[in-house]
C-alpha cells in the first residue's frame, strides 16, 4: 500500500524497501520498541512527584531526608493525622523512662493499599531504623469511587504489588462479572498511568524546576509537630463548615455514637478482609525488624471485623480506643471538632492516654 | 473507544494480529467487519442496527440501480436511498432543531403549537457514514461506479472502523477497489503509518486535550474575562479544533494504512492558506470535496453565471454548517465562510490579488474569528464575545486560571506555528528516512514514552464526534 501517495501534514518518510517482514524480525523490532519505551517510561515514572495537595506527600518527602531521627511512625487516616501528637506521646513516654521518637504519617482518607504502598516506600528510605509502626486498620477496598478514580493519589499507589493485590481483591468482590472486570480494568489503567507517568509531564517539569505545590505545613512545623496537625489548624472551608455544623447541631454525632455502640457488639468474620494483603503488610514490616502495633483511634465509626482479625492473629497486637464506654472523656461532645475528629486539646489528651497504654504494654512484657 | 485510549491499543493489537495471520483476503474482510462492528458497538450496541439498516438499504438500492434501465424507476430507487439515509440523519440529528425553530417562529406570530421533540442521542459518526453511503448510491446512479455484489464487502466499506466515526469521508470509488486487492504485509509502509499515528496522537492527546480546559473556561463565561484572555482562548480554540480533528484523521489514516487500506488526505496545512477559498481546499478536504461533487456541481457549479455561482456557494456552505450541527450557530458559521468565498470570488483578479503577501494572516484571521459562533454556547454569547474582543463592550478583568500560565499558551501557539511550517516543508523527513528499521523502532519507543507524560490525563472526546 503506497502510503507515500498520501501527503499527510506530517513528515512522512519515504517507504522503506518493500522487503517482507518475518514474524521473528517483527518481534525483534517490537522488542526494541518496547525496551526503549520502558526505559523512558521508567525514568519518567521515577521522576514523578508525589500527589500534590496531600499531606502525606509532604511528610514522606520530609522523612526521606530525616527518617533517621525517628524510630516510630503512626500510619492511617485523618483520625491518625489529627489525633496522634508525637511530641506529647514522646514526652509522656520519656517521663515513664521510655525513649521514643515518633512521627505522625497519617493522611486524609488513607486506606489499605495506599498505606501499604507508603510503608513499602518508607522501608526503602536511607537511614531507616524504625522500631515501631502503629497502624490504624483500614479496609483494603478495591472499589475506587468515581470521584477518586483517576486522581493523582489513586495513580500514585498503583505500584506493581499494590495493583496485583487490588486486582485480586476486585476479582473477589461482590458484584456482577461486568462490574468486577470494570474495576479490574480501572486498576490496570491506573497502573499504566503510574508506570508511564501518563499526563504528569507538566508536574515533573515544574518539580524539576523547583516549582512544587504550596506546602500545608508552616516553616519548621514538620520538625516541631512531627507530622501532627490538630484540627485548630484546619483552613479548608469544607472542614471548617463541618465543624460549624457539628457545633450547631450535634445530632449527627450523637447518632454516630449510638451506631458505634451497636457496631461494637457486632462481629464480622475475618474472611471479609483482604487477608493476603494484611499478611503481606505484617510480614514486610516484621521482616524489617519492626514491631507492628495496630491501633483503633477514638473514631466515631468502627470496623466490626477488627475483633475477628485480632483474635485470629491477623492483627496480633491491637490497641482499641474506639470505645466510648471505656474512654468516655474522648467521646464528649465538646472534645469533638466535628463528627469524625477530635479537637486539638482532645488530641493531646488522647496522646497521653495512648502513651500510657504503650507503657502498660511494654511493662507487661517486662 | 477512542484512538488515544489504552483499550483501543489492545483492540487494534488483536485486530491487527489476527488480520495479518489470516491467509485469505475474504477472511480478512470478514474479520475487519467483525472488528468494525465491535468498535462501533463499543459506544452503544443499539447504533449497530442503524448502520446495518443503512448498509442493507444502500446495498439493495445499488443492485437495483445496476439492473434497472428505466430512468424514472432508477430515480425512484435513488430517492429511496436519499430518503432512508437523510431520513435517519434527519430524525436523529435535525428533527428537534427544526421542530424547535418552527415552534419558536410560529409562536412569535401567534400560531403556537405543542412542542414535541424526540431528545434522542445522536448516533456517533452518523453524519460521516451517511455521506459515505450516499456517495455510493449516487455514483452507481450516475453509472460512475459498478454496484458491489458482496454484501460483506459493502458492509466493510460502510463500517470500516478507522474512519467510521469521524472520517475522513471515504468515497466508494476510492475504497471499493481496495477491497479487491490482496494485501501483503511486505507492501505496507508501516514506518510512515506509525509516524503518522504518533503525530496524530500528539496533536490530539498532548495539544488539543491540554488546551481544551482553557478554552472551556473562557467560553463558559466570556464576559468575566479580559480582552487578552478572550483572544488567547479564541486562538487556542482554533488550535484545539484543528489538532483534535486533524489528529484524529492522521490516526485514522495510519490505522487504515497498517491494515493495507489507503484513505484520502483530509488536512493539508490549512493554516498556511492565503485565502479562505484556499483554506477550504486544505481543511476537512474529504467533506469539502464531497459537497463540491454531490451538491455544488449538481446545482450548476461554475457553469450558470456569476450570480448562480454565488448562490450555489452560499447553499453549499449553509449545508456544510448544518452538517456540523443542528444549531443556528453552525449555520451562521457556514454562511460566514460561504460569504468570504463569495467576496474572494468577486474580488478575484482585482484588489484581492494584491493581498497575496498578507493572504496568510488574512485567511488565518478570518478563520480564527469564525470559531466564535462555532464554540460559543449560543449566538448571544457569540455576539458578546466578538464585541468583547474589540473592546466595544466592557470585557471583564478575569485572567485565566492561575494554574494556567498565559505565557506558556502563547509559546505553544508560536511553537505550533513554527512546527506547522517545518512540517509543510518536510524539514524533519530526511532524518526519519535515514534511520534503519531497528533504529526507527528504538526512536519510536523513546518518542512514545516521552509523549505519554504530556497527554492530558482525563477523558476528552473528539470534537468532531458530535457532528
Amino acid at each position: 500500500m503506497p502510503l507515500e501517495s498520501t501527503p499527510h501534514d506530517v513528515p512522512t518518510p519515504a517507504a522503506p524497501a518493500l522487503e517482507p517482514v518475518s514474524g521473528a524480525r517483527l518481534a525483534r523490532l517490537f522488542g526494541l520498541f518496547a525496551a526503549s519505551f520502558l526505559a523512558v517510561s521508567l525514568t519518567a515514572s521515577g521522576l514523578m512527584p508525589r500527589p500534590a495537595g496531600f499531606s502525606v506527600s509532604e511528610k514522606m518527602a520530609y522523612l526521606e531526608e530525616h527518617i533517621a531521627k525517628y524510630d516510630a511512625v503512626f500510619v492511617g487516616s485523618s483520625m491518625v493525622w489529627r489525633s496522634f501528637a508525637p511530641r506529647v506521646i514522646d514526652k509522656r513516654l520519656a517521663e515513664r523512662g521510655i525513649s521514643l521518637r515518633s512521627f505522625n504519617l497519617g493522611g486524609e482518607g488513607m486506606k489499605g493499599y495506599e498505606i501499604d504502598d507508603m510503608l513499602a516506600s518508607l522501608l526503602e528510605f536511607p537511614g531507616q531504623q524504625l522500631r515501631f509502626v502503629f497502624i490504624e486498620p483500614r479496609a483494603y477496598d478495591p472499589f475506587i469511587t468515581k470521584r477518586n478514580r483517576f486522581t493523582e493519589r489513586s495513580v500514585w499507589w498503583h505500584s506493581t504489588e499494590q495493583t496485583l493485590s487490588a486486582i485480586d481483591a476486585a476479582w473477589g468482590m461482590d458484584g456482577s462479572l461486568v462490574a468486577r472486570l470494570n474495576m479490574i480494568q480501572i486498576h490496570l489503567r491506573l497502573f499504566g498511568w503510574r508506570q508511564t507517568a501518563y499526563g504528569q509531564g507538566a508536574r515533573i517539569l515544574k518539580d524539576l524546576l523547583g516549582h512544587g505545590p504550596a506546602s500545608q505545613f508552616a516553616d519548621g512545623q514538620m520538625d516541631t509537630g512531627a507530622g501532627f496537625q490538630g484540627m485548630s489548624s484546619v483552613w479548608q472551608p469544607g472542614l471548617r463548615a463541618a465543624g460549624q455544623r457539628h457545633r450547631a447541631d450535634p445530632n449527627e454525632y450523637l447518632g454516630r455514637l449510638r451506631q458505634l455502640r451497636a457496631d461494637l457488639r457486632k462481629r464480622f468474620p475475618a474472611e471479609i478482609w483482604h487477608l493476603d494483603a494484611q499478611r503481606r503488610q505484617l510480614e514486610r514490616l516484621t521482616a524489617a525488624g519492626i514491631r507492628v502495633i495496630y491501633v483503633m483511634p477514638p473514631n466515631s465509626i468502627t470496623l466490626p471485623v477488627v475483633t475477628a482479625l485480632h483474635e485470629e492473629g491477623h492483627l496480633p497486637e491491637l490497641l482499641r480506643f474506639d470505645q466510648p464506654d471505656a474512654y468516655p472523656e474522648l467521646y464528649e461532645l465538646e472534645r469533638r471538632y466535628d463528627v469524625n475528629h477530635l479537637t486539638t486539646e482532645a488530641a493531646v489528651l488522647f496522646s497521653r492516654l495512648f502513651a500510657d497504654q504503650i507503657v502498660e504494654l511494654l511493662e507487661e512484657e517486662g | 473507544m477512542l484512538f488515544t485510549q489504552a483499550v483501543f491499543f489492545v483492540f487494534f493489537a488483536v485486530c491487527f494480529g489476527v488480520y495479518w495471520a489470516l491467509p485469505r483476503n475474504g477472511w480478512r474482510k470478514t474479520w475487519l467487519l467483525v472488528c468494525s462492528y465491535v468498535f462501533y458497538g463499543s459506544w452503544d450496541y443499539r447504533f449497530l442496527a442503524l448502520i446495518a439498516a443503512s448498509t442493507v438499504i444502500d446495498y439493495v438500492v445499488g443492485l437495483k440501480l445496476a439492473t434497472e434501465e428505466r430512468p424514472g424507476i432508477r430515480r425512484r430507487w435513488l430517492l429511496v436511498s436519499l430518503v432512508a439515509n437523510l431520513g435517519l440523519l434527519g430524525v436523529f440529528k435535525y428533527y428537534d432543531f427544526f421542530v424547535e425553530s418552527g415552534h419558536a417562529f410560529f409562536t412569535s406570530i401567534g400560531l403556537g403549537f405543542p412542542l414535541a421533540t424526540l431528545s434522542v442521542v445522536l448516533p456517533v459518526g452518523i453524519s460521516f457514514y451517511t455521506l459515505q453511503t450516499l456517495s455510493y448510491t449516487i455514483d452507481v446512479y450516475r453509472r460512475i461506479l459498478a454496484p458491489i455484489t458482496s454484501l460483506r464487502d459493502f458492509a466493510v466499506f460502510v463500517a470500516f472502523f478507522p474512519q467510521l466515526v469521524a472520517g475522513p469521508i471515504v468515497r466508494a470509488t476510492d475504497f471499493l477497489p481496495q477491497l479487491e486487492t490482496i494485501k501483503r504485509w511486505g507492501e505496507i509502509a508501516w514506518r510512515p503509518c506509525l509516524t503518522l499515528f504518533l503525530f496524530g496522537f500528539i496533536k490530539k492527546a498532548c495539544i488539543a486535550d491540554n488546551v481544551a480546559p482553557v478554552v472551556d473556561q473562557v467560553f463558559a463565561n466570556p464576559d468575566a474575562f479580559a480582552i487578552s484572555a478572550r483572544w488567547l482562548a479564541l486562538l487556542l480554540c482554533a488550535l484545539q479544533v484543528y489538532c483534535d480533528f486533524s489528529g484524529y484523521s492522521d490516526m485514522a489514516i495510519a490505522t487504515a494504512g497498517l491494515l493495507g487500506y489507503e484513505l484520502g488526505l483530509n488536512f493539508d496545512f490549512p493554516w498556511l492558506s492565503r485565502s479562505v477559498t484556499a483554506f477550504w481546499q486544505r481543511w476537512h478536504i474529504s467533506l469539502a470535496t464531497w459537497f463540491r461533487d454531490y451538491v455544488y456541481i449538481p446545482l450548476g457549479g461554475n457553469k450558470k453565471g456569476p450570480v448562480r455561482i454565488y448562490v450555489n456557494l452560499l447553499i453549499v456552505f449553509f449545508l456544510c454548517g448544518l452538517w456540523h450541527g443542528a444549531d443556528a450557530r453552525f449555520v451562521l458559521w457556514g454562511l460566514y465562510h460561504g460569504a468570504f468565498l463569495v467576496v474572494e470570488r468577486l474580488l478575484r483578479g482585482r484588489s484581492f490579488g494584491r493581498l497575496s503577501v498578507l493572504g496568510l494572516p488574512y485567511a488565518a484571521g478570518i478563520v480564527v474569528l469564525s470559531f466564535v459562533p462555532f464554540r460559543a454556547a449560543d449566538l448571544g454569547i457569540a455576539g458578546n464575545y466578538y464585541l468583547g474582543l474589540v473592546g466595544v463592550i466592557e470585557a471583564g478583568r478575569g485572567m485565566l486560571n492561575p494554574q494556567t500560565i498565559p505565557t506558556l499558551w502563547w509559546a505553544l501557539i508560536a511553537a505550533f506555528s513554527v512546527t506547522h511550517v517545518a512540517m509543510s516543508r518536510r524539514w524533519l523527513a530526511p532524518s526519519f528516512r535515514s534511520l534503519s528499521d531497528p533504529a526507527f523502532s528504538v526512536v519510536y519507543g523513546l518518542a512514545f514514552g516521552l509523549v505519554l507524560p504530556f497527554c492530558a490525563a482525563g477523558y476528552t472526546p473528539f470534537v468532531y464526534f458530535q457532528f
